[in-house]
């Protein structure tokens, strides 16, 4: 398995200083003054901002194909709309804490793991489901 | 009275979104909407295209096929604004207000011929006004449809061509089936008018049909008529569809023109319009379809969107279908092109995310009281939509000044202003020629005559710096770009041209 290393939190606080100032140059030039300048790029709200655009990286299609291919990608979904249905909360908890880890800590395998539960799953209730149907 | 007042308020939002300083902002036009406008100028003053071809369904420009329906359309809006920025953008402008009351429209035929028939639909039935009106808010303020309906874009005009097809499909099934004629009209002209609507309008109309036929009365007849008026309207654009012009386009942009493996590339282009940074963060790359800084949808839809899909999931009614297959059929032409993701050619995908959104907004707003959407998710929204606006008027013109080839018009009209002074004008090929053709108002005629001939263009001829400039003993004006030094000949720098960022883009000099 090849795990791709989008983004963490150093790379956010990194990026947020270089993006401010960019911003702020853009205001300068356009005549804005420093409070317009503050109140519509100030890191209150771009911090937050990249740090959840970090985190959900994470979570959408792209990041989960890219690591465990398209069967993969069609259980982490079976898994999510299953885990939904069956209002299985710990699981759905674990997995909206996984990117975090990821974010915090170079990925390992270990917190793959996650996302290999949620296809499992995924799998399994997929099977019982289909089961079900045919008996129907 | 009150839902009346609300609806032409959002039209009036939607109006003054899309309208306002039209002419400059973006801040130029691009070359695709330069061969737009001077073919529509073409058109309307001798009845050919720019090659000289009488009355054509495709348009050659830059080594591709332009499909017809912007150009002719445009052709009429020079006819009342004369050839200008106004003209060439304000049929896509005008596309997208229609594209905001259609919305309205759509959900609310949608749920009177669903009523009783969908889970999903009888749950909001009694909402049925206010997911229309909220669906229109939210199309008339999305950044995805306000960055294609202010410039010259024929995606604009083709999402609204479907927006009226749905609507006459819907109507057909409520008020009788000649509706279907209009309906099959405005589907096969959306075919006239944008790539993505050859892939996506065969297979929206196949959804439909089956999805919806045991909704529509007398089946039989009405699917006969239907096919029957669609196979008439699309009938003389038929041979240039499969043509090898009308291919050119499709084939050039398709993902058969990437390397490594088909299926690993559609799937990544697949999933990389439904990925977050694109969708809700950073919205397209190219500059021209994005403000670069903001997603394609606002960064508060997302919640409501996940909450919606989850209802679509559970509920896997027709409606959800509906919404889903329209979502997917939207990507389906991005993912087979060479870009991906794309925000232009899955335009035809916005107003599906907003009524996705209004889904998942309406259902928080029942369990949520009326001062908690007052205190929080107003502000939130507003914020985000300011936040837009500030992006928008103030950074966009700077950051984008470029992308848009700007400079090229202030170029042309800047030596218009002092070409009498001059013998020669020498130009560089860095100042396109359709902006010369253009904003010169060069006669259509005498370049159809020419043969298109695009080296010399009324005074202006094109030569390679520095050594092609003639030894004479008349008055020459050159247009260089900023690197050349043009001393050896004696010229003067009369003027330099900047971009409306402040950036020179040419040097004028006089020898």
């Amino acid at each position: 398995m090849n795990i791709n290393y989008i983004c963490s939190v150093d790379s956010v606080i990194r990026d947020v200083p270089m993006q401010l100032w960019e911003l702020s140059t853009n205001d300068g030039r356009a005549g804005q003054g420093p409070e317009i300048v503050k109140l519509f790029h100030n890191k209150f709200f771009v911090y937050p901002s990249n740090f959840f655009d970090c985190y959900l990286s994470y979570l959408f299609p792209r990041y989960v194909y890219q690591n465990f291919s398209i069967i993969g990608l069609i259980l982490f979904f079976l898994g999510i709309y299953f885990l939904v249905i069956n209002k299985n909360i710990r699981i759905l908890f674990l997995l909206l804490f996984a990117p975090v880890i990821m974010m915090l800590f170079f990925p390992s395998i270990y917190f793959t793991l996650i996302y290999v539960l949620i296809m499992v799953y995924g799998l399994v209730y997929s099977i019982i489901n289909l089961k079900k149907y045919v008996q129907k | 009275m009150k839902i009346k007042i609300f609806f032409l308020l959002i039209i009036i939002l939607a109006s003054m979104l899309r309208i306002y300083k039209i002419s400059s902002l973006p801040v130029s036009l691009y070359w695709d909407e330069v061969s737009i406008g001077y073919n529509a100028y073409s058109i309307l003053k001798t009845g050919k295209d720019e090659w000289g071809a009488q009355s054509p369904l495709l348009f050659k420009a830059f080594g591709e096929y332009k499909l017809p329906a912007y150009i002719y359309t445009t052709s009429f809006f020079e006819n009342v604004f004369g050839p200008s920025e106004i003209a060439i953008r304000l049929p896509s402008a005008l596309s997208g207000v229609g594209t905001v009351i259609l919305t309205f429209f759509l959900i609310v035929y949608i749920f009177d011929v669903l009523k009783n028939k969908d889970k999903l639909i009888d749950t909001f039935y009694s909402k049925k006004i206010s997911f229309a009106l909220i669906s229109s808010l939210l199309v008339a303020t999305s950044p995805w449809l306000i960055q294609f309906n202010r410039a010259g874009f024929e995606a604009s005009l083709a999402l609204f061509l479907t927006m009226l097809g749905l609507v006459f499909f819907f109507k057909a099934i409520k008020s009788g089936y000649i509706y279907f004629i209009l309906s099959s009209l405005f589907f096969s002209v959306s075919i006239y008018t944008y790539n993505s609507s050859r892939l996506f309008t065969p297979l929206i109309i196949g959804a439909l049909i089956i999805l919806f036929r045991k909704c529509i009365p007398n089946f039989k007849v009405s699917l006969l008529i239907f096919i029957v008026s669609f196979v008439i309207f699309i009938s003389p654009f038929l041979p240039t569809y499969f043509s090898k012009e009308g291919l050119t386009r499709v084939s050039g942009e398709s993902i058969f023109q990437l390397k490594g493996n088909l299926v690993d590339n559609f799937i990544v282009n697949f999933v990389s319009n439904l990925d977050s940074k694109y969708l809700f963060f950073k919205g397209d790359t190219n500059l021209r379809h994005s403000v670069g800084q903001i997603g394609e949808l606002f960064i508060w839809q997302l919640p409501f969107t996940i909450i919606a899909l989850f209802l679509l999931a559970r509920y896997r009614s027709k409606f959800a279908i509906f919404l889903l297959f329209w979502l997917l059929a939207a990507v389906l032409p991005v993912a087979l092109s060479r870009i991906s993701p794309h925000s232009l050619r899955g335009l035809i995908m916005a107003p599906v995310w907003q009524l996705i959104c209004t889904l998942g907004f309406l259902y928080i707003f029942k369990k949520v009281s009326r001062l908690g959407f007052i205190f929080v998710i107003l502000p939130i929204f507003l914020a985000n939509f300011i936040v837009y606006q500030h992006t928008y008027y103030l950074h966009y013109p700077i950051v984008s000044a470029q992308d848009w080839q700007d400079g090229q018009k202030q170029a042309v009209l800047e030596i218009e202003k002092i070409q009498n002074n001059y013998d020669h004008i020498f130009v560089q090929r860095d100042l396109h020629f359709l902006y010369i053709l253009f904003y010169s108002q060069y006669n259509p005629a005498y370049f159809q005559e020419s043969g298109h001939n695009i080296n010399k263009i009324g005074k202006y001829e094109y030569v390679n710096l520095p050594v092609d400039l003639p030894i004479n003993s008349q008055r020459n004006l050159v247009l260089a770009v900023p690197d050349y030094n043009l001393a050896y000949r004696n010229a003067k720098l009369i003027k330099k041209i900047a971009m409306s960022n402040g950036d020179i883009i040419f040097y004028l000099y006089e020898y």
